[in-house]
């Protein structure tokens, strides 16, 4: 009985291929992906508030199905935030066409007591964001994922994109204002 | 711009580190021949100044960070071995928040105490307030039940405090390792609950108990359960706690807690608010847990997380009855129900509430809870039909009420105590009766979109056969079901039911029991035959006088019924003796008295009837406004209704309209909380505060509340009546008489005959109105017609003297007489006259205008003989009235002045 697939994934990406992160990748979606759909499916007319998702897809993913060595972590948690971006962006994104012509009863998002709202709007709007640097500059890119999607700490994003923790935080200030320009000039209007 | 990015960034991490002043130089310097970079830099570093809310504020990261946590990712932090005068000994739970340990306060006292440390790893500032949070809760607490605080603070930059160790265990492995049985069980739910119940009353939600938070240990033989684990818990504001910390909320604390014992609104992703009645459902799960050995809800073996099904789950599904799972009785699933229901509303108030009834189980006392299943039907039926079982449900309180006040009554005057507890008996078999079969009967009822009352009252009349009652209970739940019948004036059945009730009960059934009937039998007759209706309520009189004293409210209450038949046979007599009785009531009770103020408006309506104690009324309602303005809140329907009575009295006199205005705004407003939109109640507030500001000169401002009312209830048969005569009376104002008649057509639907006495009253005016409007479209069979049918029904409501009647009458004879129809318009208004003058005789100012149209009438043919002769007859029998208006007699002789100048004139060649 080998490995179950993404933890064979993990351990080749851990040492360095390449490949792996690729395939890694719809493997985590996938199983991102299935928990939203399986639990309220499109036809429910409700969507998974990211509270419930974000928890779900964590215990999921380090469930005792999926054995993760403590120096795959990063690794894994990088892949992770690749994967939930996906999905936040896709809910969102079926949830605003949904609210703009679909039928679908559109249902907030707001599910924590105590007012994080996270608007599917505002979840595109960093999307939109985040593409774009992504062209400019993948490694700001990579931390700012890593950062919102993945949760990680200055260390562990260090430890990922092989860099100082100095320089993560140099180079997320510059991420951070980029970051705030281009959204406040999407919010002037669609360029 | 030649600059890479690379170099952008670099001055901009350079740019970033300087003050504003040295910035400008810096950049010129570093890119003084590139504007475009300089300007690029510079937007970065603004922007870096301001920020955007989602970047420093982002949605989910938090989240993700405490899934994180939960998913246990982060690696274990090294356990200290001291901290200040703790000597820590070993980790003894572990939360989302930190650890808590084990450890030896060494001074200024030797003790053990539990130890609890901030996580530093993961902590922001978030957490560092929840954790003084948690402090600042426990430390507000003082009970046996909750593990007290010691000491807290800081130590380097380890936020900690330190707190009561219980040396005890977790409460179901108390359980289990103790082998408790069922009572020793549910008892330590009891004093779980007055713990919880101790924290509540001081605005605290604990939000994550579960049995592993819930400590026993024995004391002397004694199990005592400590509360512990308030990390999670909610401060809501109370009177003690005026200075509230709304910011003690959990991050995803909630979700890292247990789901297994969280209540349907904790794991519901709507967010609905979370109260006390949380805990209760909590407290519920462990029960269950406790008395059945395993959850309501469990996660799949095997699965790990299943958050997701088991939110649904929590939130959709009727747990199995613990008395199918687990060895106990039926009671205890009642408890659970109701500690354990999805609605905070129907769960236990309190943990008091709660520990109460587990308290009652253990000693074998009626419980609190009852079946869920009556009480969920009623629910859903109530929220169905509203209006119908709002009145419905009045009349089984008043009906429940009046049977418990009569078994008071027979322990009052010393009887026999089993004769009263027969009395209870019967009136728990009529409340179940009425519950069910009225209330809750699944057919034909629940599907009904708009149920009538009288439907429900059929139906339940045909259900009594059904039963197997004992002949007493039958005569009570026949009693029962024939009060409500008259009280929707449905009198002849009503009376099918009394009269059976009485035979039921036989000359040697409960007296008392017997006189309520009788009662109610009388009344009955109050319209269709006073006459007898008086006599029956004579007889109740002077036996209630005999039975239970003169003063005595049943004596009393039976004593202004008959007055108030009375007033039907005649008017003035009736009138004094309800003045007579309600100076009687006031007497024996006293002036502010609920059956003093009750009687009077009673009165009020009754001296309403006719225009000469318009003013008599008014007095009487405003003292009662004003007694009942000191004492109820605003919404207090009998306020409400003082205040409605008023303002149609003012309308209907012409006086204070701005007064009248005000009123009805004010009742129209309570009523629409009270009883709803719909309710024809309200709309007739509203269509009065319409007249009111049509009679105010304000036609403008009345119709744009006819038009918003019209629009939400036109659809709706019955309740757009109202409206409709008001929308007519606007169109009528201004000659437009095609569209309020094709208005009319349209909307005036079929005549309902079961429809109650409003309802019938404005399909009675909208079809005198209608005559009205076709008279001045000259078709006058259809007038008529329309006038007939309208004074008809509504002499069959308000009395064949009433006011309005008497005024559509006199409509009808001068439409008879415009087309020459005289002998018609003569016959009519001579037998109204008949009738004046038995019911009020000629010196009211009701009788005066019929008399004074009827010498009009023959004036206008030139019959100055009877027209004469009809004055004259008329001065005479004034004269010969005791105590006379002389008003009347003046305008009567100056008609006779009139009318023979007129005949002199005529004469003259």
């Amino acid at each position: 009985m080998t490995d179950p697939p993404i933890t064979q994934l993990l351990r080749r990406y851990g040492e360095g291929d390449q490949e792996a992160f690729r395939q890694l990748l719809p493997a985590v979606y996938e199983e991102l992906h299935g928990i939203a759909l399986k639990k309220v499916g499109p036809q429910s007319g409700q969507t998974l508030s990211p509270t419930v998702l974000v928890h779900e897809a964590y215990l999921k993913l380090f469930s005792a199905g999926n054995p993760i060595r403590l120096e795959d972590r990063p690794h894994f948690l990088a892949v992770a935030a690749r994967a939930m971006r996906h999905v936040l962006v896709d809910q969102a994104r079926a949830r605003t066409a949904q609210k703009r012509g679909g039928n679908q009863p559109f249902v907030t998002l707001n599910t924590s007591a105590h007012g994080h709202e996270a608007k599917s709007e505002e979840v595109l709007r960093l999307d939109r964001a985040l593409e774009e640097l992504a062209t400019k500059d993948p490694v700001l890119f990579q931390i700012v994922e890593l950062r919102f999607f993945g949760g990680l700490q200055q260390s562990e994003i260090a430890e990922i994109i092989g860099k100082s923790e100095r320089t993560v935080k140099r180079e997320w200030a510059v991420a951070r204002a980029w970051l705030a320009r281009e959204l406040r000039a999407d919010e002037a209007g669609p360029r | 711009m030649t600059a890479s990015w690379d170099r952008i960034k670099e001055v901009f991490t350079q740019a970033r580190e300087l003050d504003n002043e040295s910035r400008d130089s810096f950049l010129q310097s570093e890119l003084g021949n590139d504007p475009e970079a300089i300007s690029e830099v510079q937007s970065l570093l603004d922007s870096d100044r301001e920020g955007h809310s989602l970047i420093d504020e982002p949605t989910f990261e938090k989240e993700i960070q405490s899934a994180r946590n939960a998913a246990a990712l982060n690696p274990p932090e090294p356990v200290p071995s001291t901290l200040g005068p703790y000597r820590i000994e070993r980790l003894i739970g572990q939360g989302g928040m930190g650890r808590v340990f084990l450890a030896t306060q060494l001074e200024p006292i030797r003790r053990k105490v539990a130890l609890k440390l901030l996580n530093t790893s993961i902590a922001g500032r978030e957490l560092e307030r929840r954790f003084e949070a948690e402090r600042q809760v426990l430390a507000s607490l003082d009970h046996p039940g909750i593990a007290r605080i010691y000491d807290g603070g800081v130590v380097g930059d380890q936020p900690y405090f330190s707190m009561e160790f219980v040396d005890g265990v977790p409460l179901r492995e108390f359980c289990s390792r103790n082998d408790l049985d069922l009572k020793e069980r549910i008892l330590l739910v009891a004093k779980t609950c007055d713990a919880v119940q101790h924290a509540h009353r001081n605005g605290i939600i604990h939000r994550d108990l579960k049995p592993s938070n819930i400590l026993v240990r024995d004391v002397d033989g004694e199990p005592v359960v400590k509360v512990i684990d308030f990390g999670v818990a909610k401060v809501v504001p109370t009177e003690s706690t005026s200075s509230v910390d709304l910011s003690l909320h959990t991050e995803a604390g909630q979700l890292l807690g247990t789901p297994e014992y969280m209540s349907p609104e904790q794991v519901d992703p709507s967010g609905r608010t979370i109260d006390t009645r949380s805990d209760i459902y909590s407290l519920g799960v462990v029960l269950y847990e406790l008395v059945t050995g395993q959850l309501p809800f469990a996660r799949p073996t095997g699965d790990p997380v299943g958050f997701l099904e088991l939110q649904r789950r929590i939130l959709k599904d009727a747990p199995p009855q613990a008395s199918e799972v687990g060895d106990t009785i039926q009671e205890l699933d009642w408890i659970l129900q109701r500690a354990m229901n999805k609605s905070p509303d129907d769960r236990y108030a309190s943990a008091d509430e709660f520990a109460g009834d587990l308290r009652r189980f253990l000693k074998n006392e009626p419980l609190v809870a009852g079946p869920e299943t009556s009480r969920y039907r009623a629910r859903k039926f109530i929220q169905r039909n509203r209006a119908a079982v709002a009145a419905a449900a009045a009349i089984v309180v008043l009906l429940v009420g009046g049977v418990a006040a009569s078994s008071w009554f027979a322990f009052q005057a010393n009887r026999e105590r089993a004769a009263a507890q027969v009395r209870v008996q019967q009136m728990t078999a009529v409340y179940d009766f009425l519950l069910e079969d009225l209330i809750t009967a699944p057919n034909p009822f629940v599907n009904a979109k708009d149920i009538r009352v009288l439907e429900v009252l059929e139906s339940a009349t045909a259900a009594i056969d059904d039963r197997d009652l004992a002949p007493e209970t039958e005569a009570a739940t026949r009693y029962a079901l024939g009060s409500s019948l008259s009280n929707l004036s449905q009198n002849e059945a009503a009376r099918v039911q009394l009269e059976r009730a009485l035979s039921l009960l036989g000359e040697h059934g409960d007296p008392d029991l017997r006189l309520d009937i009788r009662h109610k039998l009388g009344a009955s007759y109050l319209n269709d035959d006073p006459e007898k209706g008086v006599e029956i309520l004579d007889e109740v009189v002077t036996e209630r006088r005999e039975r239970n004293g003169p003063d005595a409210f049943d004596t009393l209450d039976a004593d202004l019924e008959r007055a108030q038949a009375m007033d039907q046979l005649d008017f003035d007599k009736g009138l004094a003796e309800m003045q007579r009785v309600v100076q009687d009531i006031r007497r024996a009770f006293g002036p502010e008295h609920e059956h003093t103020l009750a009687a009077t408006v009673r009165l009020a309506d009754t001296m309403g009837r006719h225009p000469s104690h318009f003013k008599e009324a008014e007095n009487l309602l405003r003292e009662t406004l004003g007694t009942y303005a000191s004492r109820h809140p605003q919404d207090d329907y009998r306020l409400v209704s003082v205040k409605d009575k008023l303002a149609y009295n003012l309308l209907r006199q012409g006086q204070e309209l701005d007064y009248a205005e005000q009123l009805f705004r004010e009742s129209a407003d309570s009523f629409r909380r009270i009883l709803g939109p719909d309710h024809e109640v309200t709309l007739n507030a509203s269509h009065n505060l319409a007249a009111c500001l049509f009679a105010l000169g304000r036609p403008a401002d009345a119709e744009v509340i006819v038009r918003e009312l019209w629009e939400q209830v036109r659809e709706s048969a019955n309740e757009s009546l109202p409206l409709l005569s008001v929308l007519v009376n606007i169109h009528l104002g201004r000659d437009e008489f095609s569209v309020a008649d094709s208005l009319l057509r349209t909307h005036v639907p079929d005549r309902d005959p079961d429809a109650g006495d409003l309802l019938t009253t404005y399909y009675a005016r909208l079809r005198i109105t209608h005559g009205v409007v076709l008279k001045e479209l000259d078709r006058v069979d259809e007038s008529i017609e329309a006038l007939q049918e309208g004074i008809a029904l509504l002499g069959s409501v308000h009395g064949r003297t009433d006011w309005h009647v008497q005024v559509s009458v006199r409509n009808l004879c001068r439409t008879y007489a415009g087309v020459g129809r005289h002998e018609e318009a003569f016959a009519e208004l001579q037998k109204n006259i008949d009738y004046l003058l038995e019911d009020l005789g000629p010196s009211d100012t009701g009788t005066q205008p019929a008399i004074l149209l009827m010498a009009e009438l023959h004036r206008d043919l030139s019959d100055w003989e009877r027209a004469e002769s009809t004055l004259v007859r008329y001065e005479e029998m004034l004269l010969e009235t005791e105590g006379f208006d002389e008003k009347i007699l003046a305008v009567v002789r100056d008609h006779l002045e009139t009318t023979r100048e007129a005949r002199r004139a005529a004469s003259l060649p």
